[in-house]
């Protein structure tokens, strides 16, 4: 079984002579939230749009559920909910009657859905409050509220906390993670702020001047995050003995038979050598992990760097 | 003349009425078609598919009764999929856990044992010794507990007890070891009686945890604990004048293996907290935690009188 | 179906639309205002049938057409500008559901202009009293002629509808819509069975012979003599090109 909701092959789309994006391939697994990370004008929203069928697609392939979207439109939309850039609704009505229009051209998957959905992102049922007169939060929580509307399997969301304030872009981001935690939904999300991906994802594509360069899970990118010493020994316990009592070490921790972890990053580790080949410990090797996401993205956009 | 103008009429109505339930019919065949296919969706194992209706379609309750067995179950499994993670991510921490201490449990009797030091730094080595097996022992023991809470093997006895009484009780056995770490201590508990029905070393083991937690963690040296009741439930407030918590970790501090310090350093094993929330719950009470306005951390534990 | 019914919700509290009800009811009232000041025994307002071809003639000659392709203008257009068209594909709603119930709201609504008027007509004609022939066949007949014009003027319009679709502003559709009507205004009877707006003219005077009177009187007197059925199938099938070219290009056209 196939288990990617969204797969693209060579997704290409070019505006005359210019290309937006070139040959992607993303794969979205079941149940995991993507991250889609560029900087504005990378060419996310366009792949997101075309995923949607809301723009042609130059070349390429784009399948949805484990089949080409292309002429299955009807099928497989429904079982999506999406926000691309600033959701849209009509000034003149509330947001309830907003939602209610879209509910009825839609359908929905339980009784009572408008008032559910904005119950979820916190807005008021049957309020009198125009669109026209909503925030910009409220706004953004009232597209996250028909993304929902119908209990979708997978969600497209494009930059879902522009615009927000702080607090509103943590409320949003818990509000994702439930959604994929507690409901098992398939997210796509799209954003230029690494510090925002990196909370979210499982899964990252990272994306610039329309190339995808590169996708990996977010724990393998964790890796090369982190500060720590890594220290391989021939003895352990004799080691502990030497950091704790030579050096005031609490903060390590044993990973296996011959691996520590440092964590306090400051320490002199010649003289941690020095003083564990003194005590006839032989040390394998001592290399110092002290790489930050950001610079690990500045390298591979070419020392551009990410937002 | 009028004759045929009402045979005109009623033939007009008639093809009408045919039109309609030919559209109908149509709409209804869509949608057994569409019920169908999601139900073979369903069936081999995405359980996240809905069926959506309109608000006019006969289907309509088929289609939300099938989404509700659907949505019921995939939040059974999300819940069993949870607490195996959760048990993945309890035994690889438990191995860390363990094996750190151990390790240095090693290296120090191991100094002791070869004759590395002598004298009163070997007595040293042996009581620094002592603690971290006195820490490993407790920490098993907490785990267990943990464990065991958690399957929900754990038998309780729930008797009728005066909360005062048994809270004065508890606390007794504390001063002395507040006044061996140098804690100021404040208990204002009503001399009057309050019967609940609590299991009693339940509750001993959340109020031994809270004590524990303040002399280990909050680096402050005073703690206060109040007790207030009223009809419904009784408030019992535990503070002290310590580090705080940091905002951004107060939300988890009651999640399993989380500490606060990012390193597991030797102190402490992120079970107590844990273990007390979800004695605290098993008794339909809250406990919560917030820093307090001017320093410390402030404990609240709602109980309520009737269970 | 539903499509058309949520059309119709998202007018709720829209300025444009209670506007444009204003208005036809000021014209309305207008037809009304002549019979009350001008005597019966003038040829001019002697019956019912002059008061209520008056009204219709005033509402359908200049005032619908420009009205209902700014409606439409409005129909297509909002929902690009409030961003909602997005929203509505990705439901998805195809962009010939989209167009066939915006033609189908236009429809209504020209139909809605109507049956106000034809009810302001009566109103009046009671009101202003004196109208020997105001009984249930005339009414009826002012009622076939009045729905004749709300469903046949939207049809007529659907070339300007195209340019609706296309549009980015209210401008250029508003413009055409005028550019529109200059030929129908300059020689009606000419071009009946060619443009779509003439043709609906030359169907007219089949429904009533109070009707034949008016469009002979408003096109300056000349008989008219072409076959309605001509003028129906023309105005269907220039109306049927118009559908078939505006749902090319609002598929072309990308979001």
């Amino acid at each position: 079984m196939n288990k990617y909701v969204i797969e693209t092959k060579q997704l290409t789309k070019t505006y005359g002579e210019q290309t937006v994006v070139n040959s992607v391939n993303i794969h979205v697994k079941q149940g995991q939230i993507y991250g889609l990370l560029g900087r504005n004008g990378a060419g996310k929203t366009t792949i997101m749009k075309m995923i949607l069928g809301l723009t042609d697609i130059t070349s390429g392939e784009v399948d949805v559920f484990g089949q080409n979207i292309k002429g299955r439109e009807k099928r497989v939309y429904p079982r999506i909910g999406a926000i691309i850039e600033t959701p849209g609704f009509y000034p003149n009505l509330t947001g309830t009657e907003n939602l209610e229009i879209f509910a009825k051209l839609r359908g929905t998957a339980a009784p009572n859905a408008v008032k559910n959905a904005l119950e979820i992102v916190g807005l008021p049922y049957r309020d009198k409050k125009l669109f026209s007169k909503y925030s910009l939060g409220m706004k953004q929580r009232l597209g996250i509220a028909n993304a929902i509307l119908h209990d979708p399997e997978l969600l497209i969301l494009d930059e879902p906390t522009n615009g927000l304030d702080p607090i509103g872009i943590a409320e949003v981001r818990d509000f994702i993670k439930t959604l994929s935690i507690e409901r098992g939904k398939t997210i796509l999300i799209s954003s230029h702020i690494l510090s925002e991906i990196a909370l979210l994802a499982d899964d990252i594509g990272i994306i610039d001047h329309g190339v995808l360069l590169e996708e990996n899970s977010m724990n393998e990118l964790q890796k090369r995050n982190s500060k720590y010493i890594l220290l391989q020994v021939s003895d352990i316990p004799k080691t502990s003995l030497v950091l704790e009592r030579q050096f005031g070490v609490t903060e390590y921790s044993v990973q296996d038979e011959h691996t520590l972890r440092i964590y306090d990053t400051s320490l002199d580790m010649a003289a941690v050598n020095k003083a564990l080949v003194v005590q006839d410990i032989a040390v394998i090797s001592s290399q110092l992990c002290n790489d930050t996401l950001e610079d690990y993205f500045k390298k591979i956009t070419g020392g551009e760097g990410i937002a | 003349m009028d004759i045929n103008v009402y045979l005109f009429i009623v033939i007009a109505l008639m093809l009408l009425i045919i039109m309609y339930l030919l559209f109908v019919l149509r709409r209804v065949r869509t949608q057994l078609a569409l019920i169908k296919d999601a139900l073979e969706d369903i069936k081999g194992g995405n359980l996240n598919r809905r069926i959506l209706a309109g608000e006019n379609d006969m289907t309509k309750t088929i289609c939300y009764d099938i989404n509700k067995i659907a949505v019921n179950s995939q939040a059974q499994l999300i819940r069993q999929r949870q607490s195996e993670q959760a048990y993945k991510r309890l035994m690889t921490s438990l191995s860390h856990d363990v094996k750190t201490p151990l390790a240095s449990l090693v290296g120090y009797l191991e100094a002791v044992e070869n004759k590395i030091v002598i004298g009163e730094e070997k007595d040293e080595y042996i009581h620094v010794a002592h603690e971290k097996a006195h820490y490993m022992k407790s920490f098993v023991e907490n785990l267990f507990e943990w464990v065991k809470l958690d399957s929900g093997e754990q038998i309780f006895h729930f008797e009728k007890f005066d909360l005062n009484e048994l809270s004065r009780n508890i606390i007794a056995d504390w001063i002395p070891v507040l006044e061996s770490n140098h804690f100021e201590y404040e208990f204002v508990i009503p001399e009057t009686e309050y019967f609940i029905h609590i299991d009693v070393n339940a509750y001993t083991r959340v109020l031994n945890n809270l004590f524990q937690n303040i002399i280990i963690h909050s680096a402050g040296d005073k703690m206060a604990l109040h007790i207030c009741e009223d009809i419904q439930q009784a408030k019992i407030i535990i503070s002290d004048n310590g580090k705080g918590i940091a905002p951004d970790k107060l939300p988890h501090i009651f999640e399993r293996m989380y500490q606060c310090d990012q390193s597991r350093s030797a102190k402490g094993n992120g079970l107590g907290l844990a273990i007390a929330k979800e004695l605290i719950s098993v008794h339909k009470g809250t406990i919560t935690a917030e820093n307090s306005s001017d320093k410390g951390t402030v404990f609240t534990i709602l109980l309520p009188k009737a269970l | 179906m539903t499509i058309i019914s949520t059309e119709m919700l998202k007018w709720k509290r829209n300025k444009t639309v209670l506007g444009i009800f204003i208005l036809t009811a000021i014209l309305g009232i207008f037809a009304v205002e002549r019979a009350f000041s001008i005597s019966r025994s003038s040829s001019l307002m002697n019956s019912f049938s002059d008061l209520y071809t008056l009204a219709f003639k005033n509402l359908t000659s200049l005032f619908l057409p420009i009205v209902l392709s700014m409606f439409a203008t409005t129909l297509f257009f909002d929902e690009q500008k409030n961003d909602t068209l997005k929203g509505l594909l990705i439901i998805p709603i195809s962009k010939t559901q989209l167009y066939f119930s915006k033609i189908a709201v236009v429809i209504f609504m020209s139909l809605a202009l109507c049956l106000l008027t034809f009810a302001i007509c009566i109103l009046g004609g009671f009101l202003a009293g004196g109208f020997t022939d105001l009984n249930t066949e005339t009414i009826l007949q002012a009622g076939l002629l009045f729905l004749a014009g709300g469903v046949l003027v939207p049809l007529a319009m659907l070339p300007v509808i195209f340019l609706a679709t296309l549009a980015k502003g209210y401008v250029l559709p508003i413009g055409a819509a005028l550019l529109y009507l200059v030929p129908v205004v300059l020689i009606p009877s000419g071009i009946m069975g060619l443009h779509p707006l003439a043709s609906v003219m030359g169907i007219y005077p089949y429904i009533s012979s109070d009707a034949a009177e008016m469009v002979k009187k408003w096109a300056g007197g000349i008989e008219i003599t072409i076959s309605p059925n001509i003028c129906l199938i023309s105005l269907l099938v220039i109306g049927s090109i118009s559908a078939i070219v505006s749902v090319l290009a609002l598929r072309k056209q990308t979001y």
